[in-house]
């Protein structure tokens, strides 16, 4: 699975590619050892920045292995090796993805193929639920939210308000990210508006990319509740203000390492998304 | 400056960079970092702190005095003396008070020798080494020692 969330490659160097691959992989690799081989389906470039995110701010660093993958024979890649910040993102990603099913499956979109899926995380997800019963309630919790706001909406609809569950969701995730040692109070709330203003930046994302989709089909979208006829327009505009909202935000936080990768991403990354995203272009594999 | 930081790292400039560039680098910074850009955000303190180096820093690179001394400190890469993974035109890549982008979360050069030092010289009036020499010779760098 892909995600919006993701660095402007061109950008990288290439040992910082190195190590943000080695982060996504190292997802990959803690979601096969701890919850099997399907539920690595669930890993994302989101995640993947939220691991790395973790990751810089934690006091000791994280090394790498070179290790193969089912995925790309013959290949070795670097590879996190594992650790409470990844086993957190693993962790959210299971989640994220099984309640999305589920959410799925409630509103009668590809029942079948979720439904489907959905068993087969079942395991994972209670593991997870397990290992993690807050996270696992902040994302049940988020979720439902979401659902209310979705089956609630009225034309005039604000979009900060259609995204408020989803961003409310990230900012407690981040809230629980392990992170050793502990922030000083006012990181930690940093780190939990950081993670709200991506968390509606997602939301928003998503439904622009979705909306000419939904709007064939009859489906939910919250930029068809806008007033007017100025959805995308109104998408384009919040999402800019959210993206200088991260940037600010991202640039004070006490890095202890890979600044550079999520400044690229932040920078460069959620722009490029935008811009692609409003041309109709497909996002394709980093 | 009293926290012991460069000026011109804190403004994102190079050593021996015009008044106007580091005005520029100044103005971009303090419209980042204003107050009214932080409204609501917890991290509204470290803003304002930030602001304040900010305007440290400019103060003592508009005092020539001053400036002169932190260029005489000229150290790194061809009388530049900027580190060269530093923060280029006054944009950092998230080089924030706490931390360098690289590695263990102290730069490169932070807490080591730097391994140009030898060669480049560190504004001593000794410093002239053979490759520094050598580029003087190509024009390519100034020499720091004023020979």
């Amino acid at each position: 699975m892909f995600g919006y969330i993701r660095p402007w490659k061109a950008e990288l160097k290439v040992k910082e590619f190195s190590r943000y691959q080695s982060v996504y992989c190292g997802i990959c690799k803690t979601i096969s050892q701890d919850y099997g081989q399907i539920p690595r389906l669930a890993t994302t470039y989101d995640m993947t920045f939220l691991a790395l995110l973790i990751l810089s701010l934690e006091g000791e660093g994280y090394g790498f292995t070179m290790e193969g993958c089912i995925l790309h024979p013959g290949q070795k890649r670097p590879t996190a090796t594992k650790s409470k910040p990844l086993e957190f993102t693993a962790a959210a990603s299971i989640l994220l993805t099984w309640y999305k099913l589920q959410d799925n499956v409630e509103d009668q979109e590809k029942v079948f193929s979720s439904q489907a899926l959905k068993l087969t995380f079942n395991r994972a997800k209670n593991k997870a639920a397990r290992a993690w019963p807050k996270l696992d309630e902040v994302i049940r919790q988020g979720l439902l939210n979401q659902r209310l706001m979705e089956q609630n909406s009225k034309e005039g609809l604000l979009l900060e308000e259609a995204a408020r569950p989803f961003a409310e969701l990230l900012g407690n995730v981040m809230q629980e990210a392990p992170i050793t040692p502990e922030p000083e109070p006012q990181i930690r709330l940093g780190l939990s508006f950081l993670g709200q203003k991506l968390g509606s930046w997602v939301y928003l994302i998503d439904a622009l990319d979705d909306y000419e989709e939904d709007v064939a089909k009859n489906r939910y979208n919250p930029l068809t509740y806008v007033e007017g006829e100025g959805g995308r327009e109104a998408a384009l505009a919040e999402l800019t203000e959210l993206e200088d909202q991260i940037d600010l935000t991202c640039d004070l936080l006490p890095y202890y390492r890979d600044a550079a990768i999520i400044s690229n991403i932040i920078q460069q990354g959620l722009p490029s998304v935008r811009d692609q995203v409003a041309k109709g272009e497909k996002l394709i594999r980093l | 400056m009293k926290n012991g930081k460069d000026p011109y790292e804190v403004l994102g400039v190079k050593r021996g960079a015009s008044d106007d560039e580091i005005k520029k680098a100044y103005r971009d910074l303090v419209k980042k970092y204003h107050p009214d850009r932080y409204k609501g955000n917890p991290l509204e303190d470290l803003a304002q702190e930030k602001m304040q180096e900010i305007n440290e820093a400019y103060a003592e690179l508009t005092d020539p005095a001053k400036k002169n001394a932190y260029s005489g400190q000229q150290n790194t890469y061809g009388g530049q003396g900027s580190n060269p993974y530093g923060q280029g035109q006054g944009r950092s890549p998230y080089g924030s008070p706490y931390g360098s982008p690289f590695g263990t979360g102290r730069g490169p050069y932070q807490n080591r020798q730097n391994p140009y030092q030898g060669y480049y010289g560190s504004g001593d009036s000794d410093c002239c080494s053979a490759l520094s020499l050598l580029c003087c010779m190509n024009s390519c760098l100034p020499c720091f020692c004023g020979n």
